[in-house]
């Protein structure tokens, strides 16, 4: 088996990955970026749609064209090595990687690990929906690639389950490619994509979007022939007195995504329920030292642009430990009063850090509130708060909290 | 006649409401001027980027992504797709490379998003 060495490894060749290469690279480190398809980009590569990059370029870009602009970068900089078609099997809390490549296994001992290894979409498996298991059913980003990548027609009459961007946009791509897009339906009753998605995918082309509304069966011996859809109340039970079928070949599935955590729990991380993903502190680094996530392998974000900023701190800062800089202990942030979740989970004291959250409730005119020992540390004010859309705030440094822990509201 | 509306020019997604006044049409709920701008043009003439992929030959992937360098008008998308449908081309394709030049009314070029290599033999 061979065996190498380097600073940085960065596992993921995506958005993520890149940013965190070159800010590793940037901070003198030898990187080596591993990547498991020919090229990088990652998901970015099948986002045909633009969009892209307007708080990092100040222009719209597709996906492929802000992920070029990074392996642009990622090509001319010094002290990145690339590995691609290498899928990484194991990571061990020793800093040691383990990978398949096409000239056989590869072990790399690292100082640092960067794991930049990105999210998978739940599927019909994970919703439970009754009926035949017929051909015809995608999740929404599969349909993507076939469509947008692999020259694949899917199906000439479709209906989408679930309202999360990914199935938005495929609403829009799907009719643009001459497929009858009938509905798309969505169990809770707010839609799951951002504003401007529903507006450009879905009224741009009369696509009704329905709430509270779910598919109960799929009918069809081979192929998919019939949903049968129903209304749900408030508790997400059926009300069988709404229930329809609709004819349609085509069933697309946007109920959700999950980060990748099959190598966080190789390297004995835990997952916490909320984020699906392990916690880190402000340098997004795990609980493993020198072990640094980010990414949507970290939290599912909506925008790429917080992506490669996260993909930048981890980068960075596993440059630093690798060139023997510590951090030190962390203060726990508790989630309170509509608040989801928190992104780092822990701050470190006076540095100053990047803190997502999400909502768990629809509000407006609300402030974010990080209080420590009673007091008010930080607010801001926000006007419409939706769990579409992730808040994001630079937060100062905080120090001299003698409770040992803060807690952030949005009221 | 008033209407509501969502700048997606960025991700803040400002809820505007566009109203018909005697001087003209009113915008408010925009948080930079840009979405003013934005809410006028919907209403009177919307435009969209075109996003698509077109056949490529000889490269790792069968269909290259392509766009409209310049926003189309709404009601061109359909048609302009249509004219996508029988365009092929063969790789090796710069990101930019000009695909289709002046095509519809607004005689945009369709331009290559991605760089796509030629296919290295015997892979």
């Amino acid at each position: 088996m061979k065996e190498i060495v380097c600073d940085v490894a960065v596992i993921g060749g995506g958005p993520a990955g890149m940013a965190a290469a070159l800010s590793a690279a940037a901070e003198g480190a030898q990187v080596l970026l591993i990547e498991r398809n020919e090229g990088l980009g990652g998901i970015l590569n099948q986002c045909i749609h633009d969009g892209f990059g307007i708080h990092r370029f100040g222009e719209l870009l597709t996906g492929p064209e802000y992920a070029g602009r990074f392996a642009q970068q990622v090509a001319a900089a010094e002290g990145i090595q690339v590995l691609s078609h290498a899928l990484v099997t194991e990571v061990g809390a020793d800093h040691t990687v383990f990978c398949t490549t096409p000239k056989g296994m590869l072990t790399c001992h690292a100082k640092a690990i960067v794991l930049a290894v990105g999210c998978y979409e739940r599927t019909r498996g994970a919703i439970t929906i009754a009926g035949t298991r017929p051909a015809g059913v995608y999740t929404a980003g599969t349909a993507q690639h076939l469509i947008n990548l692999d020259n694949v027609a899917i199906g000439k009459r479709a209906v989408i389950l679930g309202s999360g961007d990914i199935g938005l946009i495929m609403a829009r791509r799907l009719t643009l490619e001459g497929v009858e897009v009938v509905c798309v339906l969505e169990k809770m009753p707010i839609c799951n994509g951002l504003p401007r998605n529903v507006q450009q995918c879905l009224k741009d082309f009369g696509i009704p979007l329905y709430l509270n509304r779910t598919v109960t069966e799929l009918r069809g011996r081979n192929h998919l022939e019939q949903v049968v859809v129903c209304d749900v109340d408030d508790r997400g039970a059926t009300i069988p007195e709404t229930t329809e079928t609709i004819d349609c070949d085509t069933l697309i599935l946007s109920v959700g995504l999950i980060p990748e955590t099959e190598l966080l729990r190789s390297a004995g991380l835990p997952v916490a329920r909320m984020t699906n993903s392990t916690p880190v502190n402000s340098h997004l680094e795990t609980e493993v030292a020198g072990i640094f996530a980010c990414g949507n392998g970290l939290h599912v974000n909506d925008l790429v642009d917080n992506v490669s900023a996260e993909g930048e701190c981890a980068g960075k800062w596993a440059a630093r430990y690798a060139a023997g800089e510590r951090a030190g202990s962390a203060i726990p942030v508790e989630c309170g009063t509509n608040v989801r979740y928190t992104m780092p989970q822990t701050l470190l004291p006076g540095e100053t850090a990047r803190l997502s959250l999400r909502v768990l409730r629809e509000a407006r005119e609300q402030t974010l509130v990080v209080r420590g020992d009673g007091d008010i540390l930080f607010s801001r004010k926000l006007s419409h708060v939706t769990p579409a859309q992730m808040v994001c705030v630079e937060l100062p440094g905080i120090v001299g909290i003698n409770s040992g822990k803060v807690e952030v509201s949005v009221e | 006649m008033k209407q509501n509306l969502v700048c997606f020019l960025c991700p803040n997604s400002c809820e505007l409401t566009v109203e018909e006044t005697e001087s003209g049409l009113a915008v408010r709920g925009n948080r930079c001027p840009r979405g003013e701008a934005f809410a006028k043009q919907e209403l009177l003439d919307p435009q969209r980027t075109l996003t698509s992929s077109v056949r490529i030959h000889g490269a790792e992937f069968p269909l290259l992504s392509v766009r409209s360098d310049r926003p189309v008008k709404k009601r061109e998308l359909l048609p302009l797709m249509q004219q996508l449908r029988s365009v092929e081309c063969t790789a090796p394709i710069k990101q930019g490379d000009i695909i289709l030049s002046g095509v519809g009314e607004t005689a945009v070029n369709i331009i290559a998003t991605r760089t796509m290599a030629a296919k290295v033999r015997g892979r």
